[in-house]
């Protein structure tokens, strides 16, 4: 964080090569944030791009409470929602979704991209450890886009065996973030117990 | 591949199904059936839609180049109006230096300081007199009657006085009458003393930094300096008393010496005269002894005329004309150098 204050220092002065660090640190996670709001690559790019050309034109102006991470993460979101209201097409297509995502509050100290990164990366290294056929058959439905009968009959496979391969892979991520979410949890309520213990041990 | 790890069940595939939008009617009917089964079917649902859309971003997350983002980006960072560095707003928080910030304090330390002590003159309860030549009496807020005379500057403070009868003799000549009745007392600040009275009226006269109180009624008491430690001379009834700024002294005149002191000149010329024979002519007019300390001031010589004087006044006048000092006693009048 000491070192995005640097950079961002330097992108007040026009510093091109601090604002290409913070553009390829930040840029990944950021888009896919907004992506996930939006469902649209090109918008989805574009909203990314705006809030880095923001970032570029008006540095010296702005006023970071919070991590540079979380600014941004906010940045996006409310764009991204503001995108959303103006747009009644992808509005409609992300109803359901949206109804859980409100926007981001000005003194959040969240940084939302790198947190859904993280998520990411987990449901990628668990999707890793499945077995290769189960795997296979949850890529080919989602990244595909092939329906079941499809893939049974491109694998050779009864519908019935990839209903069950989707079910286990559906499964075990579903088990695998509800235990990370426990953990986190845990390693936060251990911080504080740490953290008070200390405390203790000054006063002693 | 017929294992299921959870220990409730789940329509994945109908789930998946409904958010592709491939879901026959059938199978619909038979996802609402499970959805309206428990409160908790719902929830998981939510789940599984999001852990769905969660795996479709994780792909385009995966297929990101930001290299080649970035060069797109750049076309559009040069295609960008360049600002001139010069001329970008600097951030408020440089413009705020701590030093800056220590002088602000200050300036504003100043205006709360004078607004504090100039409250009472901006807010109009300062009250300045002046005297004229009409000689005028002035009702004081608590009925007691103030005569300044010509040339006369006094103040008081209409908002306290009330509380605290004070006024203050600026220069001048003034007379007090004091209206009694009250648990305060009645002061006049004066530049190095004051006059506080007792039950009276009085007569203060201010003379270059001396000053003069002749109690006309009643008792005052006249102090050698300010503040509640201040020694106080008591003048009664027809007493004259004596406030003298370079020895910080305290002084009065009987009712006898008075007299005396009240008597004026005559017209008095004295040309290249000695100092000691003028005052010896004076001790005789006003039958008051006049005492010169010294042989050489008693042989210098001068050229005075007086018209109207006291000898109080004359004596004072001498003493300033030759630069002498020169104190008023029961017995009368020292010039000493």
């Amino acid at each position: 964080m000491s070192n995005d204050v640097e950079l961002l220092k330097k992108i007040v002065h026009k510093d091109r090569d601090a604002f290409e660090t913070i553009y390829k640190a930040y840029f990944c996670k950021l888009y896919t944030l907004s992506f996930r709001y939006l469902k649209d690559e090109a918008i989805a790019e574009e909203l990314t791009n705006d809030v880095f050309m923001m970032l570029w034109e008006n540095a010296g102006k702005l006023v970071i409470n919070q991590s540079l991470g979380a600014y941004l993460s906010r940045s996006v979101i409310n764009l991204s929602l503001t995108h959303l209201k103006k747009n009644q097409r992808l509005k409609d297509r992300n109803k359901n979704y949206l109804k859980d995502l409100n926007p981001a509050d000005d003194a959040d100290q969240t940084d939302h991209a790198t947190l859904y990164e993280s998520k990411l990366l987990m449901i990628e290294s668990i999707l890793e450890e499945l077995p290769p056929q189960c795997r296979k058959i949850v890529l080919m439905s989602k990244y595909d886009k092939m329906k079941q009968q499809e893939i049974a009959d491109q694998l050779g496979i009864s519908i019935k065996t990839v209903k069950n391969h989707l079910t286990i892979a559906y499964d075990k991520i579903r088990v695998a973030l509800a235990k990370r979410e426990v953990y986190v949890l845990f390693l936060i309520g251990f911080l504080f117990f740490s953290l008070g213990l200390f405390v203790q041990f000054v006063i002693i | 591949m017929e294992e299921n790890n959870t220990s409730r069940f789940i329509p994945y595939d109908l789930i998946q199904k409904d958010l592709d939008g491939v879901i026959s009617a059938e199978e619909r009917l038979l996802l609402e059936r499970w959805l309206s089964e428990d409160v908790e079917n719902p929830k998981l649902y939510n789940e599984v839609r999001t852990l769905s859309d969660d795996l479709i971003v994780l792909e385009h997350y995966k297929n990101v180049d930001t290299n080649s983002q970035w060069d797109r980006f750049k076309q559009r960072l040069d295609r960008a109006p360049a600002t001139d560095e010069a001329t970008l707003p600097t951030p408020m928080k440089a413009i705020w230096k701590p030093w800056m910030k220590l002088v602000a304090a200050a300036v504003l330390l100043m205006i709360g300081l004078a607004c504090y002590l100039n409250f009472d003159r901006w807010m109009g309860y300062e009250v300045q007199l002046y005297g004229s030549v009409e000689q005028e009496p002035i009702l004081l807020p608590d009925s007691s009657v103030l005569v300044l005379h010509a040339g006369a500057e006094a103040s008081f403070n209409k908002r306290t006085f009330n509380q605290q009868r004070i006024v203050a003799l600026k220069k001048g000549k003034a007379f007090f009458d004091v209206k009694h009745g009250r648990t305060t007392s009645f002061v006049v600040e004066l530049a190095h003393n004051y006059v506080r009275d007792i039950g009276t009226s009085f007569e203060v006269n201010l003379l270059a930094e001396d000053v003069e109180v002749l109690v006309k009624e009643g008792t005052v008491a006249l102090s050698g300096s300010k503040g509640p430690s201040a020694k106080e001379l008591i003048l009664q009834k027809n007493e004259k008393g004596f406030f003298k700024k370079e020895t910080a002294s305290l002084s009065k005149a009987t009712p006898d010496n008075l007299e005396n002191e009240h008597k004026v000149a005559q017209k008095l010329s004295y040309t290249n005269e000695r100092l000691d024979n003028i005052c010896f002519d004076l001790t005789k007019r006003f039958q008051s002894n006049i005492i010169v300390v010294g042989d050489n001031l008693k042989a210098r010589k001068l050229s005075m005329y007086f018209d109207g004087q006291s000898l109080n006044e004359i004596v004072q006048i001498l003493s300033k004309t030759l630069n002498v000092k020169w104190k008023a006693s029961k017995k009368g009048y020292s010039i000493y150098e």
